[in-house]
């Protein structure tokens, strides 16, 4: 118990010392960005993402039988994270004509090979362990076991 | 409160809105414990680079080992790219208590509430804006680095608090072990078998779907009922999703993997003379004509002197390798040659104490000037670099001369030097 109020009172210190940071070091014509940015990716998560994924997650128990339905979900989810990471890279808003080494790659054309590696090893993992599974459902008559 | 006792007729606020079998205290825990950890290095990296660039009187930044800086603003990128993955699973785990009714049940639990917000606000911030700026992309306001310094301390306090408010739930989930075991469901990718109730579990209902599977879902196992993943196969995806994410960026810095870093913003062989570059020759209005022949380097110290760019070629030489490394993750191993700092500080008429302030032919800012400390100047592996990898340095890399120096930050590693005071 001590240990925890102890934890809170630090947290409490090092936040608003980092809020006082804030407030100190940025222009106070940029808070009112600085805020809606930060409600903006709340919200982007809370309501946007989140939708998307429970619509995402109904789809997929509507539409894969049941017995690849991990398997696919699993797909999805690392394929949406490198989506979610990769944006900044897609939109490439940095780039430079004087500076073809600052984002020198074809992000779309490597996503879409990243996305299809990700889609062929879900479908590879989800038929063998499933053939796994089903020989191994089947070996209780196998003379070797 | 009347009006709060029931909670208003939205999906999300129904009992049941949400999958339970998935949620559960330890998953959360084992989350939470490696998003923590991935803030940590993220924070603890981020201070060594702050200092790096913002030096303090207490603490004396050693040259050596000279790749330090490469390595800590690299794990600063690694780490900070896996939290993408983690706060977002994070996330997804608690996510049934964004919804909870009533949503404020006292004053405390309100402040708790607002430091949530404040914790999962600055993180999204911090992680979207760090990713940007790796890209060198600002459709903001407010300054990057300043507000990427404050807000890791709100982070950082911010979870503290999160810790002290949660400290026995996290004890319990720590100590919980899979004591039932039940037959493995079909489709499952594994045995795991928690079956402790918890707070944000709400069984029989699956995600988005309450009515249309509720049936069903109440009729079957409730854990993985409908061949969904199990908890285990959940964390098992959150290892793969980290691990893409990884691959597909830390060619950035770790030169063997650049052929897979298909997402990096970065290629440690893409540049001139197959070194990247952060700041172009044009970008700081340096020209072809004002790096001519009328370049001098001038020395200033108790023997203040002028060398043409021939006179400076005709000086002992010493070829160095060493990293460039930037701020923003990249990092890149190249051979430099140059004259030794020792040397110029010598000419100068200084000595092994000696400091070295170090102007460029680009104008002020934050790129055209640096300090080299005496342990740096004095150090043998510092040099005024004219040449990268056997050709004289392209424009874009500081011709006619660059410092390189260890254990910096590529910032610090001034380009277009035209002048060094010794004092």
């Amino acid at each position: 118990m001590i240990l925890r109020v102890f934890l809170i009172a630090i947290g409490t210190v090092v936040m608003a010392f980092g809020g006082w940071t804030l407030y100190e070091t940025i222009p106070q014509s940029t808070f009112a960005n600085l805020g809606i940015w930060i409600v903006a990716g709340v919200l982007i998560h809370d309501i946007l993402l989140a939708g998307l994924v429970a619509a995402g997650g109904w789809a997929i128990g509507r539409l894969i039988p049941a017995r690849f339905r991990a398997y696919v979900q699993s797909g999805f989810i690392v394929a949406g994270v490198l989506v979610i990471m990769a944006i900044p890279v897609l939109i490439a808003g940095g780039r430079q004509p004087d500076n073809p080494s600052l984002l020198p790659l074809d992000y779309p054309r490597n996503l879409a090979i990243v996305l299809g590696l990700i889609a062929i090893g879900t479908v590879l993992t989800a038929v063998v362990r499933e053939r796994m599974s089903r020989s191994s459902v089947k070996g209780d008559k196998d003379p070797a076991q | 409160m009347p009006l709060l006792t029931n909670p208003p007729p939205l999906l999300p606020f129904q009992p049941g809105a949400f999958s339970s079998a998935l949620r559960s205290k330890r998953g959360t825990t084992i989350i939470g414990i490696s998003l923590a950890t991935a803030v940590v290095l993220c924070f603890v990296t981020g201070l060594y680079s702050h200092v790096q660039q913002k030096p303090v009187d207490w603490l004396t930044i050693p040259p050596i080992p000279a790749s330090a800086y490469r390595v800590s603003q690299g794990v600063h990128m690694i780490a900070g790219i896996a939290a993408i993955p983690l706060l977002l699973l994070k996330l997804w785990s608690v996510y049934p208590r964004l919804w909870a009714w009533p949503p404020i049940k006292s004053v405390l639990h309100g402040l708790e509430r607002l430091s949530i917000f404040i914790l999962v606000g600055a993180m999204i911030l911090q992680l979207a804006t760090g990713m940007l700026n790796n890209t060198q992309f600002y459709p903001w306001e407010f300054p990057f680095v300043a507000t990427h310094y404050a807000i890791a301390f709100v982070i950082v306090g911010a979870i503290l608090v999160h810790l002290g408010v949660h400290g026995s739930d996290i004890a319990k989930a720590l100590r919980r072990r899979h004591n039932v075991v039940l037959p493995p469901a079909v489709g499952s990718l594994d045995t795991d078998a928690d079956t402790e109730p918890d707070a944000t579990a709400e069984p029989g209902a699956v995600s988005g779907s309450a009515a249309a599977t509720s049936l069903t879902a109440s009729t079957e196992n409730p854990r993985d009922a409908d061949g969904s993943l199990t908890r285990r196969g959940l964390l098992v995806t959150g290892g793969l999703a980290v691990g893409a994410v990884t691959v597909t960026t830390v060619g950035q810095t770790v030169a063997p993997l650049q052929d897979v870093a298909a997402l990096a913003p970065r290629i440690p062989s893409i540049g001139p003379q197959n070194v990247p570059v952060n700041r172009t020759a044009k970008a700081a209005k340096v020209t072809p004509l004002t790096v001519g022949n009328s370049y001098r380097l001038t020395l200033v110290g108790a023997q203040s002197q002028e060398f043409t760019l021939a006179e400076l070629r005709e000086m002992p030489q010493t070829e160095v390798v060493l990293p460039i490394s930037c701020v923003e993750g990249w990092s890149a191993n190249a051979a430099w040659v140059g004259i030794q700092m020792q040397e110029l500080v010598r000419l100068a008429g200084g000595g092994p104490t000696s400091n070295v302030r170090v102007m460029s032919l680009e104008d002020g800012g934050l790129f055209g000037r640096s300090q080299l400390p005496s342990q740096f100047a004095n150090h043998p592996l510092t040099i005024l670099a004219l040449q990268l990898n056997g050709e004289p340095l392209d424009l874009d890399h500081g011709y006619p001369a660059r410092i390189m120096a260890p254990n910096r930050p590529g910032v610090l590693q001034t380009k277009w030097v035209n002048r060094l005071e010794v004092t």
